[in-house]
């Protein structure tokens, strides 16, 4: 009896013991969370030596011209290549949630003209403070330039400025000069240039009683109308007057090529700037930077569900 | 007999232990508990958004000296966030865009307070570089604020410098986000300064619009251990 009770009163102080030490059990938290960079667009080993040498903390970013490449719609685009310094990184379209992107200006004769670049694939790059995408590899950024009809990629220069940050943040400036294309332009590599590949058949439905945006559609990856069910990340552009309530990225389910997406948002047509309101970005499918990702952008004429 | 008196006493003890062990598990979770719903309740009375009452808070300036947001009641208050270490904040202030937007503003109302804020934790540990820097640019304000721990940062959710708040003279923040409309992150001035824009509206009794738009800069880097 004795020895049964002594038992017992044993079991209740480990009990006791133990439960201290699980409320004092704290989870370790990563403070910063970087889903990792795949290397360059069009990795070069020769490259990446070279940047080593080129680029540090104090040119923490260099910028080359690299040529032409031809789209899939067929218009040619100057090719900037930047080398980024270890631990420095330079920003998507949509920085996020701080920085910027770069910023080009193109100079050339006649009516020439320089339309909406084109960003590949970004990285996530999650903090205590904020979330941005950004690079923070060598990459390459296409300058689609447009002139007359039959003339294609001209001798040109393009004024370029760009933020790079590290623990601070600078903006570094270069003018680069374009010589005219001879013979073939090759084509672009398309992995991770998701405007290439707009997201076939998307309609968006706005839910107006828990603010909430649904998206649902086809991918046009093969790979993931093959595959039964999957997930991918989104990750929003910039869309003056839709306001989200996180920066992302945010879930989306992918079965047998059907994408779906639900996005917390708010739409504020005042603060549009008197431009229609467009849901955009990036769905991106895998977790390297060389997966496959797809462009949604959705003028939003919104058919606002019964509440 | 003995035996008996010293395995009861024993059995007491360990019976008290553990019951105290068991209080004092449970005084720990309920405090715990308790703390995670001020925490919570703490944040979320202080994030602010478009359309809200401020609360008041405490601020202290690049002298040390103490001041409350109350002391500037019935005023309309401007709160742009600076960091002398950002070349996009300095980019603006060097060309003279801060000190315009400031004498426009007095132009449209003569009470508007301005005020100053740095809550990047690598650069609010100087207060005197933050004088200097706003000095030597000539940028006058009401109020130049050191935010170290990032308590103010944190409650406009300021995720940029330069970003700009808007608090009309009832205390309601009207406007929050960027500078200006610029298309080049300030290297040229926007068309529009959104500042300008909603003391233009609220003196017009309009609703100010845009009340909310994404601003560009550097990340305000606050420090360590402020959870957003």
């Amino acid at each position: 009896m004795i020895i049964r009770f002594r038992f017992l009163m044993l079991t209740v102080c480990m009990l006791g013991a133990a439960s201290q030490v699980f409320l004092n059990f704290k989870p370790a938290v990563a403070a910063t969370q970087t889903i990792p960079a795949a290397p360059s667009f069009k990795p070069e080993a020769a490259l990446n030596s070279a940047t080593a040498e080129v680029v540090n903390d104090k040119t923490p970013v260099k910028a080359t011209a690299a040529g032409w490449v031809k789209l899939a719609n067929g218009q040619t685009a100057a090719v900037v290549r930047f080398e980024i310094a270890n631990g420095w990184h330079m920003y998507w379209e949509n920085p996020g949630e701080s920085g910027a992107p770069p910023l080009a200006q193109l100079r050339a004769k006649d009516a020439w003209t320089l339309s909406e670049p084109i960003f590949p694939r970004p990285s996530i790059l999650k903090t205590v403070d904020d979330t941005e995408f950004i690079y923070d590899t060598s990459w390459e950024w296409l300058l689609p330039i447009q002139g007359p009809a039959g003339v294609t990629a001209p001798a040109c220069s393009l004024d370029l400025s760009w933020m790079t940050c590290k623990d601070h943040c600078e903006i570094g400036r270069a003018h680069l000069e374009f010589a005219a294309a001879t013979g073939e332009i090759p084509a672009a590599g398309d992995v991770r240039l998701g405007r290439s590949f707009p997201t076939v058949g998307a309609t968006a439905t706005f839910n107006s009683k828990d603010q909430t945006i649904t998206i649902s559609g086809s991918t046009s990856s093969a790979a993931s109308k093959s595959m039964a069910t999957t997930t991918a990340q989104f990750i929003p552009d910039v869309m003056p007057g839709a306001s989200l309530k996180s920066a992302g990225p945010f879930q989306a389910a992918v079965s047998e090529g059907k994408i779906s997406l639900n996005i917390p948002i708010e739409i504020q047509p005042h603060n549009a700037l008197g431009k229609p309101i467009v849901f955009k970005g990036l769905l991106l499918f895998g977790q390297s930077n060389s997966d496959r990702c797809e462009m949604i952008r959705l003028p939003l004429n919104i058919k606002a569900s019964q509440p | 007999m003995k035996h008996s008196r010293l395995t009861a006493l024993l059995t007491s003890s360990a019976l008290l232990f553990g019951a105290a062990t068991f209080a004092m598990a449970d005084d720990t979770k309920k405090d715990k508990k308790h703390d995670k719903a001020a925490d919570t309740t703490d944040t979320k009375e202080k994030r602010v958004k478009v359309g809200e009452q401020v609360p008041n808070f405490s601020m202290t300036d690049v002298n040390g000296k103490t001041m409350q947001f109350s002391d500037f009641s019935g005023k309309t208050v401007v709160m742009e966030w600076v960091n002398p270490g950002c070349p996009v904040c300095a980019g603006i202030t060097k060309a003279g865009l801060v000190t315009k937007m400031i004498a426009e503003a007095k132009v449209i109302d003569p009470n508007v307070v301005f005020v100053m804020v740095n809550s990047t934790a690598a650069t609010a540990n100087d207060p005197k570089a933050t004088a200097t820097y706003l000095a030597e640019n000539k940028v006058v304000a009401n109020a130049e604020v050191i935010d170290g721990s990032g308590v103010i940062g944190k409650m406009f959710d300021a995720k940029t410098t330069p970003a700009v708040y808007v608090i009309d003279s009832k205390g309601t923040l009207v406007y929050g986000g960027a500078f200006d409309d610029s298309s080049d992150r300030g290297s040229t001035p926007g068309k529009t300064n959104y500042v300008i824009n909603a003391l233009t509206q609220l003196k017009a009794g309009e609703k100010v619009s845009p009340d909310k738009t994404k601003s560009y800069g550097c990340g305000v880097k606050y420090a360590k251990g402020q959870n957003g």
